[in-house]
């Protein structure tokens, strides 16, 4: 018998858990959410090209880049990397003005 | 308990096919709520299936024999550690655990997907794969299947499982089968949706280096478990179960180079979806092969009628990502070529052919005796002279890759840059080449390997030592600049010490194979036999007996110039009770241990006159082979320790 409770108990806990969010109503923080999904995006893409630009700059000082590879490969990386940086500050001065108002 | 877990199992399916429903629904919609809902189903998932998972480790541990699988592989004489490693000793039991590692899996991915819910595509994957695993174990091959009659006694553990090395082997190799979903979901999900941009690849590569860190480590227990406990003497037979694994293993390391050139230049981008599917597909292959025990392998600790679904699963698989993939194929052109021969990238699409080509030549010697035996009616078995003649060019191949691979710059390497970053492995090569010569190694394998692997390593060691040198030029001190390169560089740095972990490997399975003595005596107490520098003394038997198992050791007194140096114990054991595969008898090999060599005794015989029969090997540098896993897994955890860059926390949204 009680091995019957406890199998209720679990499947009402597992249906409320699940179907929560579908009766939840709109989510006040859903835009924070998306905003804050798109950050942590943007931070990895940052983040990434931080990471080969530094990688491009040890093989040029290791001696295995020429120059002319170094420059392609960095102004690319470059590039990226400050439009991600451009992204985020955007985001997140967005985000203050938003939460000044 | 059991039907508590009946029931976890069953709610699990639906809530599964739910979560695939309500996260292909958000998809198509946009829907928010709907994907957050899919995103709570999955967590559903992994604590119903840790109920389930509590449930019959607590069936297992109370020995309730009205359970079937519990009657099965248990009985009263079982040590609670084993009648908790009995969970993935059966059929059912093991893929409930499977099913219990992808919901973790699915977990954590939609969990650091964002609070939105994540890419409902990727969800609907993660939730399509668990789907087809928990409709196994909710219909076909149910863990809590009760018993007709229950019975007093179990039928026991099969004694070869009776092994510390299997309470962890199978468990790791399963975190590295299933971790190969997640990747193949993003994969997936991005061929799906559409966005085709980095960020997959950037999840994906994670995952992949974690499943192939415990692919490896898996593979390694493994070949230690057979090593130990199979007693013939050696740790790698090319049995399917043991390519099973190894197939995946060898793409997905393709997989994680090839992906860098994605990340850099944005090239290989079908390339490297085709390798993922792959080794999806191969990950699920290996599951069929030891699950189903199509095969025979000393591996296959069970078999069912689990196939047929197999089939179709995996035909499905297959299918359905190449249409998708040839579908978006317009979208996944990529905007670089290769821009000389002469380039890392060229030097890493050659290893993943080489990867590519060796995961195909031993799928071939795997499924061989099944393709014989449908074409011919005669099953045709493939054995290691035929992966050794494929695998070991291949392989020197790819391990001199290894070395010249770092060497090389990106882009298009110049002659000259070539001459100055070879000329000091090239040397290290040579010395080593001309001293084994010189002491007198005849054997071309060898000394081709050993003067390849020196190659390697002196490319490992001068990396680490220009890179401290650029460092130590902007002022730092030799160990810090060490630190500092390692740490800034992880995936770099990391991925080298992998390579000297192969290396290490390399050595010692080429010295262990190549030179390999042994001997097989009959000894009446007091006889002595020697084999390499050690004097073996036979003193004689002792019996023994317990509740599980009649035992007889045979006592043999190691010498070494004439001094002890130990005692050996090797034993045969007759076991109470039949065990799974009905093998009641096992040997439990004696092992003396060092990195210079194994002396490794095996008691094939005990007459009525205290008379023995040993079978004695000595193996030499066997210890190179687990200390050179033990850095694989450093340098790979090395290459996914998290970085402490960002400046700023994320927004929490």
């Amino acid at each position: 018998m009680a091995e019957y409770v406890v199998s209720i108990v679990l499947a009402l806990v597992v249906s409320a858990f699940t179907f929560y969010p579908l009766f939840s109503g709109g989510r006040s923080g859903a835009e924070d959410a998306g905003r804050g999904d798109r950050l942590r995006g943007l931070y990895e893409t940052r983040d990434r090209y931080y990471s080969l630009i530094r990688d491009v700059e040890l093989d040029r000082d290791m001696g295995k880049l020429s120059e002319e590879d170094y420059s392609a490969l960095m102004s690319g990386y470059k590039e990226r990397a400050a439009s991600a940086a451009r992204d985020i500050s955007e985001l997140e001065s967005g985000k203050g003005q938003a939460e000044r108002a | 308990m059991s039907d508590i877990g009946s029931v976890a199992v069953l709610l699990s399916f639906f809530v599964t096919v739910y979560g695939l429903l309500a996260s292909s629904a958000a998809a198509k919609t946009g829907g928010e709520a709907l994907a957050r809902s899919a995103r709570n189903a999955v967590l559903s998932v992994s604590f119903l299936l840790a109920v389930a998972v509590c449930c019959l480790l607590y069936e297992l541990v109370t020995l309730d024999f009205s359970i079937k699988y519990v009657a099965l592989n248990t009985s009263t004489d079982l040590a609670v550690i084993y009648r908790v490693t009995a969970l993935w000793a059966g059929q059912s039991g093991s893929l409930l655990l499977w099913s219990f590692i992808l919901s973790l899996y699915a977990s954590f991915a939609v969990v650091r997907s964002g609070k939105r819910g994540g890419d409902p595509y990727v969800t609907a994957v993660l939730c399509a794969v668990a789907a087809f695993f928990l409709f196994l174990i909710s219909y076909v091959e149910k863990p809590f299947e009760p018993l007709g009659a229950a019975e007093s006694e179990g039928r026991g553990l099969n004694p070869i499982l009776q092994n510390g090395y299997m309470a962890i082997h199978p468990l790791t190799l399963y975190v590295g089968y299933v971790g190969i979903t997640v990747p193949f979901a993003f994969g997936i999900g991005a061929l799906l949706g559409g966005e085709l941009g980095g960020r997959w690849i950037r999840n994906s590569r994670k995952y992949a280096l974690f499943s192939w860190m415990f692919l490896s480590a898996g593979l390694l227990l493994g070949a230690r478990w057979a090593y130990l406990e199979l007693g013939w003497g050696g740790y790698w037979a090319w049995d399917p179960v043991e390519n099973a694994a190894f197939m995946p293993w060898l793409t997905a390391t393709a997989f994680l180079h090839s992906v860098m050139i994605q990340e850099r230049k944005e090239m290989l981008k079908k390339w490297n979806l085709v390798l993922l599917i792959i080794t999806f597909f191969l990950s699920i292959f290996g599951t069929f092969i030891t699950r189903t025990g199509i095969v025979s392998s000393v591996h296959s600790f069970a078999r069912s009628d689990i196939g047929p679904p197999f089939v179709v699963f995996m035909a499905f698989v297959l299918v359905f990502s190449f249409a998708l993939l040839a579908w978006r194929s317009k979208d996944l052109e990529s905007r670089e070529g290769f821009e000389s021969a002469l380039s890392r990238e060229s030097a890493f699409l050659f290893n993943n052919l080489l990867f590519l080509a060796a995961a195909f030549a031993v799928f071939l010697g795997t499924i061989f005796p099944i393709l014989s035996e449908a074409l011919t009616g005669k099953k045709i078995l493939v054995g290691p002279p035929y992966f050794n003649a494929v695998g070991v060019p291949i392989g020197l191949v790819l391990i001199l890759l290894m070395g010249v691979g770092p060497l090389v710059s990106w882009g298009k390497a110049t002659p000259r840059n070539l001459r100055k970053s070879f000329l000091f492995p090239a040397l290290v090569a040579a010395a080593v080449l001309a001293a084994l010569i010189v002491s007198g190694m005849r054997d071309v394998v060898a000394v081709v390997t050993f003067s390849i692997c020196g190659f390697v390593a002196s490319t490992v060691f001068l990396e680490y030592f220009k890179g401290i040198r650029v460092r130590s030029a902007r002022g730092e001190n030799p160990v810090s600049a060490f630190f500092s390169l390692v740490s800034r560089n992880r995936r770099r740095y990391g991925g080298y010490i992998v390579h000297l972990g192969v290396v290490l490997l390399v050595v010692g399975i080429t010295a262990s194979s190549v030179f390999v003595t042994q001997r097989e005596v009959v000894l009446d107490k007091g006889d002595s036999f020697s084999l390499g520098g050690y004097e073996l003394v036979f003193r004689g038997v002792r019996r023994f007996s317990n509740d599980a198992k009649d035992g007889v050791s045979a006592e043999l007194s190691v010498l070494r110039n004439g001094k002890s140096v130990s005692t050996m114990y090797p034993e045969k054991n007759i076991y109470k009770y039949e065990g799974n595969r009905e093998i009641n008898q096992e040997t439990e090999v004696a092992l003396r241990s060092t990195f210079r060599d194994d002396l490794y005794l095996i008691l094939s015989e005990v007459g009525d006159g205290g008379k023995v029969n040993v079978r004695a090997f000595l193996n030499p540098m066997v210890n190179w082979i687990w200390a050179g896993g033990l850095v694989i897994v450093f340098g790979a955890a090395v290459t996914m320790w998290p970085g402490g860059r960002r400046k700023r926390g994320f927004a929490d949204g």
